[in-house]
């Protein structure tokens, strides 16, 4: 279900900021959830492969992942692979834009996902799930969660673990083949598993500690594209662990504090059995997010954060280990006023990296039209940056110590309509980046350098609403985006537009709910995409149709079937990188 | 009863449209409905367009050298397929057109009207192709070996294990001369294919060139803005050498008069006095390529931002102007002048 954030308490996030509840979503992934909810654009590889998110013309590197506030981002790429995020662990997702990157972490030019996971004190839930899926698709999880009482303490425990194999044997269309013919997918599987704990105790109304500790563990074949005639021989294995330690404590009504401390050991081994390259990256970060918020008067809330983050990083391509200190600081000011009809908020952050530092404020306000009126008017603006990963600075061969921060400015104006049954959101937004990198041959290597400008604008709109009918409850929605990208990538060159970037996007469906039975429909859309920046070459839009039938029994069994890509529609997003067809996945959980 | 017939016949309905197969959803390249034809007896250049890394849209494009007329994806009219990723280098070899394509692991065989006569597999990371005798020798990015092929059968019929990114090669008397980039050595690889005299550079050589009895050697030097231009004797001994206050892009040679390619000069200089007689802004986005020949003059491929159709630029001989320009495929760097029969 998706939530429209209250746009009244969060003018800066007002603009297209919307959370989803991922207890409804089990079924999903995170690429798979996010295709049907938001404007995002994914250059997604094949199923269970390597998926990269692109908001509003940028980049991935210009989108954060963020899990309970701290970055997930590697520091090493600058972007995280969506197809590695399993969603049984987390209970909502936030979806914030541009403007709002600012308010909650660094590095998200163009948006973000914040993924919180919540303690779950008053009942007991356990969910056992198993899915099976066409092209070889099989994954099982466990997800239990009891509370109970230690003297006078309420603990938590939540234990969480998934397991998944992808053989990705999906037929295809080989248009690049002559006479083109239908092939089988291979060299595609993917192992996944995901193991987790979530450790809560509340000591008393006032204080509140979490632990929180994923470990994760992917190993898949890398296909190459059909344009290419040799067998691949590519593969890779990514294991992390992540470590949290959140403490919340608020000592007094007005004074609110909150403590996240997060160890990250991410370890990437890749193999190139053709090239003979056997490669391990790795990198371990320390991060420490502090959160202090007062209240300085009845509606004047001032907020504080401070997120250090320490980085060690080594691979065959460093010529020694990186050893790096960041600093994201960030205060802000939230008043209301006229009577609570108008909320102001206004802030700035400081972000270091090593010696570079740069300063980014950032502001925004709501107007509620009346008391009883359901529509609302806001407006921000703020500036973002990214600063390059190791791999832009440090690679060898080709890496560029000298690069500067891509920097980013954005206006939005968004206007809200909320009711019980409704939520709109319309938002205009004008982005300009500047400095952007990119990977260009200097001599017989490829070398990233700050080149590039863009200047994105558009229109998002959000709509759900939910109608009853007798004994069935209608929920319509639709999420969809109106992009103009264009840039130039070097100086002296002509505008045009921004490769992968699609001008529409987005998805329109209906849930269907009648007591225990469920049926969602929805169609995603993606709009023709230039591939090179002449815009002399493109990727053709394409329609899925996607409907999934659920069956809830009060003794606690809930199945499922999902058929995506109903039309068996051949699409792309990537060039020469077949997506599959139409597939069926049945799923049966069984929760108390 | 109303509601069953209405989602049978939606049901029905996705099944017949999966019958249906929608083609266009891979790339579309605009450019592709170039039809432009080159006429026989043409004395035109071809332009090998690397393409984007993994995108598989390599292309040659043909310059009627008297027309003016460019005919671009000419391999795939001739062929009716892509001729693969990253297109390396070509090398004409007894009126048949090598080109290496190096994803793509594959040196493909062309007669001079561009159709496929056979292709070399099996190779790793093909970078460039020499003749030896009457085989091939192919160089490497990751082999760490040369390759040896039959010319006929085109099939690898040996090899020279050599450590390291073998890159350009040259025929040089009786032998072939390799650059080894990562190394910055020049190997000699002897007839019988044993490896003879060794040099060890300190620069990272760029282009490698005969100078009549003499071989001429271009590179760049680390972490600095500057290059040599270097001449050899038989024995690796050097003879002369010359200082460029400039990275090099590449080279190439008329007699004795070597045309250097920077980003932002094409520079000429009579090696016979090893001085620098004459230098040209050529104003080109981003100089990727470099051929010169005595009688259509000076040409500069322009990769532009490496994502775009590219350009060849085309300078007199003297190096005074610009004569044109042509509008080609993506990333333009290897080019050969070629007489149709």
């Amino acid at each position: 279900m998706v939530e429209v954030i209250d746009s009244f308490n969060l003018p800066v996030e007002a603009g297209h900021s919307y959370v989803i509840d991922l207890d409804r979503e089990t079924n999903l992934r995170l690429d798979e959830l996010v295709r049907k909810n938001s404007a995002i654009h994914l250059k997604t590889t094949a199923p269970g492969l390597l998926s990269v998110p692109t908001y509003r013309g940028g980049d991935a590197s210009h989108t954060a992942v963020l899990m309970n506030g701290v970055s997930l981002n590697s520091p090493m790429l600058g972007s995280i692979d969506f197809s590695t995020l399993p969603l049984g662990l987390f209970d909502r997702a936030v979806f914030f834009t541009g403007t709002s990157s600012n308010t909650v972490g660094l590095g998200g030019i163009g948006g973000g996902i914040n993924l919180i996971s919540q303690e779950h004190f008053l009942d007991t839930t356990a969910q056992i799930g198993l899915s099976i899926g066409s092209f070889g698709v099989y994954s099982t999880n466990v997800r239990v969660s009891h509370p109970f009482i230690i003297g006078r303490r309420f603990i938590s425990l939540m234990l969480f673990a998934n397991q998944g194999i992808n053989e990705n044997q999906f037929s295809f269309h080989n248009i690049y083949s002559t006479p083109e013919k239908a092939e089988v997918m291979k060299s595609a599987k993917v192992n996944s598993g995901n193991y987790g704990i979530v450790l809560g105790t509340a000591n008393s109304n006032k204080t509140q500690f979490t632990f929180m500790s994923w470990l994760s563990i992917y190993s898949r074949q890398i296909p190459l594209p059909i344009s290419s005639s040799l067998p691949s021989t590519e593969l890779q294995n990514d294991t992390s662990i992540r470590n949290q330690l959140i403490v919340a404590f608020n000592p007094a009504p007005k004074l609110r504090l909150k403590s996240v401390s997060h160890f990250e050991l991410n370890k990437n081994y890749y193999r190139n059995e053709r090239f003979g390259i056997l490669n391990l990256n790795s990198f371990t970060s320390i991060q420490e997010y502090l959160l202090a918020s007062y209240e300085l008067w009845k509606g004047a809330q001032l907020e504080v954060q401070e997120n250090p983050i320490f980085i060690m990083a080594s691979s065959g391509n460093y010529s020694n280990q990186r050893n790096e200190l960041r600093n994201s600081a960030m205060a802000k000011l939230k008043s209301e006023m006229l009577s609570k009809l108008v909320v102001l908020e206004g802030g700035i952050r400081l972000e270091t990296v090593g010696p570079l530092s740069i300063i980014l404020p950032f502001a925004g306000g709501v107007w509620k039209i009346s008391r009883k009126s359901p529509v609302s008017l806001s407006g921000s603006y703020s500036q973002t940056a990214r600063f390059p990963s190791l791999n832009e600075r440090y690679w060898n061969p080709g890496g560029n110590p000298q690069l500067k921060p891509e920097e980013g400015e954005t206006i939005e104006l968004g206007m809200a309509w909320k009711n019980d049954n409704a939520d709109i959101k319309l938002t205009y937004f004008d982005s300009r980046y500047r400095n952007r990198i990119r990977w260009l041959p200097t001599g017989s290597i490829f070398s990233p350098v700050n080149i590039a400008s863009s200047h994105s604008h558009g229109v998002e709109v959000h709509w759900s609403s939910s109608h009853r009918f007798n004994v069935i409850i209608i929920e319509p929605f639709a999420n969809m985006a109106f992009t103009n990208s264009t840039g130039i990538i070097k100086d002296g060159g002509s505008r045009h537009s921004l490769s992968y970037s699609p001008a529409n996007q987005g998805s329109v469906g209906v849930d269907l709910i009648k007591a225990n039975l469920s049926l969602s429909t929805w169609c995603e859309y993606v709009s023709k995409r230039f591939i090179t920046n002449d815009e002399s070459a493109y990727m053709p839009a394409y329609a899925l149709l996607s409907t999934r039938l659920a069956w809830k029994h009060k003794c606690g069994i809930e199945t499922g079937l999902t058929v995506s890509n109903m039309f068996d529609t051949d699409y792309q997003n990537l060039p020469w990188r077949p997506m599959p067809g139409r597939s069926f996945q049945m799923s049966i959980n069984y929760r108390i | 009863m109303r509601t069953k017939l209405m989602f049978w016949l939606f049901m029905i309905s996705v099944l017949f449209d999966a019958c249906k197969k929608n083609h266009d959803f891979g790339p579309v390249y605009l450019e592709n409905s170039d039809t432009n034809t080159i006429s026989d007896n043409a004395t035109y250049l071809l332009v090998g367009c690397e393409g984007t890394f993994q995108l598989g849209n390599a292309s040659i494009s043909l310059i009627d050298l008297d027309s003016s007329r460019v005919k671009n994806n000419a391999y795939f009219d001739e062929n009716g397929r892509a001729i693969g990723d990253v297109l390396q280098s070509i090398k004409v070899i007894d009126d048949f057109i090598y080109v290496v394509v190096n994803n793509s692991g594959l040196v493909k065989k062309l007669d001079s009207n561009l159709y496929e006569v056979g292709e070399v597999k099996g190779l790793i990371s093909p970078r460039y192709v020499e003749l030896l005798g009457n085989r091939l020798i192919v160089s490497d990015l990751y082999a760490n070996k040369l390759s040896i092929i039959d010319t006929q059968s085109l099939g690898v019929v040996g090899e020279v294990p050599l450590e390291g990114w073998t890159e350009r090669l040259v025929q040089f008397q009786d032998k072939i001369i390799v650059e080894i980039v990562d190394k910055k050595q020049l190997v000699e690889i002897l007839s019988d294919g044993r490896l003879g005299r060794q040099l060890n550079l300190s620069f990272e050589p760029i282009q490698v060139m005969t100078l009549g009895e003499k071989l001429l050697i271009c590179g760049n030097y680390s972490n600095q803005n500057s290059s040599v231009v270097m001449v050899l004797n038989d024995r690796l001994e050097t003879l002369d050498s010359i200082s460029v206050d400039q990275k090099l892009v590449n080279a190439d040679l008329i007699g004795d008069t070597l045309f250097v390619l920077t980003d932002s000069h094409v520079r000429m200089f009579e090696m016979t006095i090893a001085e620098e007689v004459k230098s040209l802004i050529h104003n080109v986005q981003d100089a990727y390529g470099i051929l010169a020949d005595r009688k259509f003059g000076v040409f500069v491929c322009d990769a532009k931002d490496y994502l775009s159709n590219g350009e060849v630029f085309r300078f007199d001989i003297s190096l005074t102007h610009k004569i044109r320009s042509y509008s080609v495929g993506i990333i333009p760097q290897a080019m050969v002048i070629v007489e149709r029969p």
